[in-house]
């Protein structure tokens, strides 16, 4: 198979930077199995992105998940900045900057850590405005997000009841399309990967497990498990139409597991209260509900568990999708 | 340049002044002189390295540590190696595992006699911690010695961290090795599955026993480095089997001693294997009693001969050629994970007895909860990573000619992983119960069938094929849109019935990871009433 990688869709460009993720970087180039680790073939990816890229806007790597590099994967990166023209800021790989150290070896590539701002500076030394490194990098990603999941809104011909719920509505937000799509797909794991993140250090969470219980949550919940060593599990299925398939999980008793429910869009949670259920039968409690999108607020359900969403649904398609509960 | 080793493994020392071992004080000697008669007979009057892999001793009792020595030099004596060309590994009954603290607080004070123990035979060490170390025997030729025994409970196969094995790799193997070195690896516990161990069918929860399952992730990171051989040397099992997987040999070999009045269906063991440029060959040496008692302690070595393992290849990718078959052949994509899937629904459970309704035609008696066994992620990671290689091996056109098509949940976990590797395109659809039991925005096609028209080929994945029926089905309904598509599909089981072989019309190529398995499957009409023998399981939308 000849794959065609476009080096644009492994990053975004705003007005004075170019931003990519070592992560999504590893995923393209190695697969899920080496995800975590900065090898020489996503090192080939990033060196793509620093050659094809405006030379006068410094690139901001985020290496957040990545644990390790592999020795000869920078060689070539200190090489393309030995003349430190350009300028690349490694941000989130803070506990990684021995490693950048250990492995310039003879370059003449500069090396420069700021503790205070967790960065690492290679190629050009000048100063760093992190308000503006941040601040630039989550208004464009805040936009992909939008966008990319506004466009799934499609319009039915007429308004209908939606499956699992007694919600009419005259259209869905569909997240196969965002799962078709290599490129929506990475980048989209990625914010439920640092929202997932920040759930269980937010909240102090350990026996951490992920269950997804539908066609379109499984994919998210699965590679999100690989991401961050977490277990998960997989109901076929509770929704949108309810119909369990997996017999054998109501006897499955599993004490103390601190479930996070990934899910695509929430309407009306039916699905999310039958999981509640299902996990409280085993001896265990649904913790969370983290999805992509939801109508419903984050606490809509405060008395049993926390709902994150990536985006409100209310405030996304300017006003097409149409949502009313179903009275008769 | 040809070099011979000698691997023994699992001595179990226990009394070495008693009575009930073959390598007791007044035996050993004898034993050993036997055992090179034999190997001597095959053309070997020498042999360049000695590999151990682990239990010395025997339940912890490394206060033996002093008379293995005297087995080992006298070993070393005999085969004319130096104690420089001795390479060992510790195994579970060489530290008192019972006392080890839950912490790991003290693994390595247990450990510390073994530690003593070899350090005569360290040779040029290179680089080492607790978890390894790595020596040189010669210019290419490497032997890394691992501890499969840190950090587990109950003396069974330990965890190792991602940390532990990036050092492995990058700080030591991708360091010192190139394309034309040899690498020997001791490691008591195997570390992949060997199918044709029958042991494994004996013991309730065997491969956690005896599988260093934890270290896959070390396992899928050697073997994408490029070297001349990579040769596994494994203990522990008591049990035997040579095999070549992804240019790498494996070699398991049975106990050399132990307490001979303990029942075994598996004689005492020593193996040679030797390696030139062209070939690796094997030489088996089993102990055999002369009567049925093995008290009588009379026995001799047998040779089995030899056996060629691996003709030395070019370190290379080895590429499928794409199948122009219009019926697609059934091919195993990996023998290794259909090992690990077979072991994983037997000791799991997940395979169920009852009447599940396929279709209107047909019942499957059995029913594997695949779900449960892809939530394993080392099981998932090497499915997708073997997944792309056949994918890469088979399929001819461009990623943006292509399409990706999951079909349900396992499906599109895999479809949609891969899809970002290869940067494909991919839809996820349901396949049973004829869209009855789903959205309408989870089956409708309309998106799919406009990007086929563009299409060249066609990637399916799916968790299961039991009657083939369903996916022939699938596979027609995608031709109709496109007639000149090549389409491939990959399962991770296809049902192994011999009355009923699996054929896909219309697919160039049919890949599988698992084709060992059987799931009964009968006609309706064939059997009793559902008043009598109820569905377990309706996927016909009838109920």
């Amino acid at each position: 198979m000849k794959i065609e990688h476009k080096v644009a869709e492994n990053c975004f460009v705003t007005t004075s930077y170019v931003y990519t993720r070592a992560q999504i970087l590893g995923w393209v180039a190695n697969g899920t199995s080496l995800i975590n680790i900065f090898e020489k073939k996503a090192s080939d990816l990033l060196l793509e992105i620093i050659r094809s890229s405006d030379k006068s806007k410094p690139l901001v790597v985020n290496f957040k998940g990545i644990t390790n590099i592999d020795e000869y994967a920078l060689d070539s990166i200190f090489s393309e900045l030995e003349d430190n023209k350009r300028q690349l800021i490694i941000v989130n790989g803070h506990g990684l900057a021995d490693t950048f150290l250990k492995f310039k070896k003879n370059s003449s590539c500069d090396i420069n850590t700021e503790s205070g701002n967790q960065s690492i500076i290679l190629g050009k030394n000048a100063p760093v405005n992190y308000d503006k490194v941040r601040s630039e990098g989550e208004e464009a990603l805040s936009i992909f997000l939008k966008s990319t999941l506004a466009a799934t809104f499609r319009e039915f011909d007429k308004e209908k009841r939606l499956c699992s719920t007694p919600i009419i509505a005259n259209g869905e937000f569909n997240s196969s399309e965002v799962i078709s799509n290599p490129f929506s797909f990475k980048w989209v794991v990625m914010f439920l990967s640092d929202e997932l993140e920040r759930i269980i250090q937010e909240n102090r969470l350990n026996n951490v497990k992920l269950l997804s219980a539908s066609l379109r949550g499984a994919p998210f919940a699965s590679v999100l498990g690989i991401i961050n060593h977490i277990e998960f599990e997989t109901i076929d299925h509770f929704g949108p139409k309810h119909k369990v398939f997996d017999l054998d999980f109501i006897h499955q008793q599993e004490r103390g597991i601190n479930y996070i429910y990934i899910g695509d869009f929430v309407f009306g949670g039916t699905e999310v209260k039958i999981a509640k259920t299902y996990v409280e039968m085993k001896g265990s409690r649904l913790d969370h509900t983290l999805v992509l999108g939801s109508l419903l607020s984050k606490d809509a359900f405060e008395n049993d568990f926390t709902l994150s969403s990536l985006v409100d649904l209310n405030d996304l398609s300017n006003g097409k999708a149409e949502f009313k509960l179903f009275t008769k | 340049m040809s070099i011979s080793i000698l691997h023994i493994t699992d001595l179990h020392l226990n009394d070495f002044e008693g009575n009930s071992e073959l390598l007791r004080r007044r035996f050993f000697e004898e034993y050993i002189d036997k055992l090179f008669i034999k190997v001597k007979a095959d053309g070997y009057d020498k042999v360049d390295y000695i590999v151990l892999t682990g239990d010395f001793s025997d339940r912890g009792k490394t206060e033996n540590f002093g008379d293995v020595e005297k087995i080992i030099s006298y070993l070393a004596k005999t085969f004319g190696v130096n104690e420089a060309n001795i390479c060992c590994t510790i195994g579970n009954h060489d530290y008192k595992w019972k006392e080890e603290k839950a912490d790991f607080s003290n693994s390595v004070e247990l450990r510390q006699p073994f530690y003593d123990f070899i350090k005569k035979y360290e040779g040029t060490i290179l680089k080492s911690t607790h978890r390894y170390f790595f020596k040189q025997l010669t210019d290419k030729f490497f032997f890394l010695s691992l501890d499969s025994t840190l950090k587990s409970i109950d003396g069974n196969p330990g965890a190792i961290d991602d940390s532990e094995i990036d050092e492995v790799i990058v700080d030591v193997l991708k360091k010192y090795l190139d394309e034309d070195s040899t690498l020997l690896i001791g490691c008591h516990f195997p570390i992949i599955s060997y199918e044709n161990n029958f042991l494994a069918s004996q013991e309730p929860n065997w491969h956690e026993k005896h599988v260093w399952i934890k270290a896959s992730g070390l396992y899928d990171r050697i073997k994408n480095i490029k070297i001349k051989n990579t040769i596994w040397f494994h203990g522990d099992v008591h049990a035997s089997d040579q095999k070549e997987l992804e240019n790498a040999t494996f070699l398991l070999t049975g106990r050399f001693g132990g307490d001979i009045n303990k029942t075994s269906e598996f004689p005492r063991q020593a193996i040679v294997i030797n390696i030139d440029d062209e070939d690796q060959r094997v030489y088996t040496y089993n102990y055999r009693f002369s009567t049925h008692l093995a008290s009588a302690h009379i026995g001799e070595w047998e040779s089995s001969g030899s056996k060629s393992i691996r003709t030395v290849q070019p370190v290379s990718l080895i590429k499928q050629k794409p199948s122009e078959d219009v019926v697609g052949h059934l091919s195993i994509v990996n023998d290794e994970i259909e090992a690990q899937i077979m072991t994983t629904i037997s000791e799991n459970e997940l395979f169920k007895f009852g009447r599940f309704k396929t279709s209107y035609k047909h019942s499957s008696l059995g029913w594997i909860n695949v779900n449960k066994l892809m939530n394993s992620p080392a099981l998932l990671s090497r499915i997708t990573e073997k997944s792309f290689s056949h994918i890469d091996a088979n399929v001819t056109c461009s990623s943006s000619e292509c399409l990706f098509i999951g079909l349900e949940v396992i499906g599109g976990i895999i479809a949609s992983q891969l899809s970002v590797r290869t940067n494909t395109k991919n839809y996820i659809f349901p396949i049973r119960g004829n869209d009855k039991f789903y959205s309408s925005e989870e089956t409708n096609k309309e998106l799919l069938f406009a990007h086929l028209v563009n299409t060249l080929e066609v990637v399916i994945f799916i968790d299961v094929i039991s009657s083939g029926n369903t996916i022939a089905e699938f596979v027609q309904l995608l031709i109709s849109k496109n007639q000149k598509m090549k389409i491939h599909v990959i399962s991770i089981i296809s049902n192994n019935m011999k009355s009923m072989p699996i054929k896909i019309e219309g697919v160039t190529s049919y890949g599988t990871f698992c084709n060992k398995l059987k799931i009964p499957l009968v006609e309706n009409d064939n059997l009793p009433e559902e008043s009598i023998f109820p569905s377990t399981l309706d996927f016909t939308g009838q109920n």
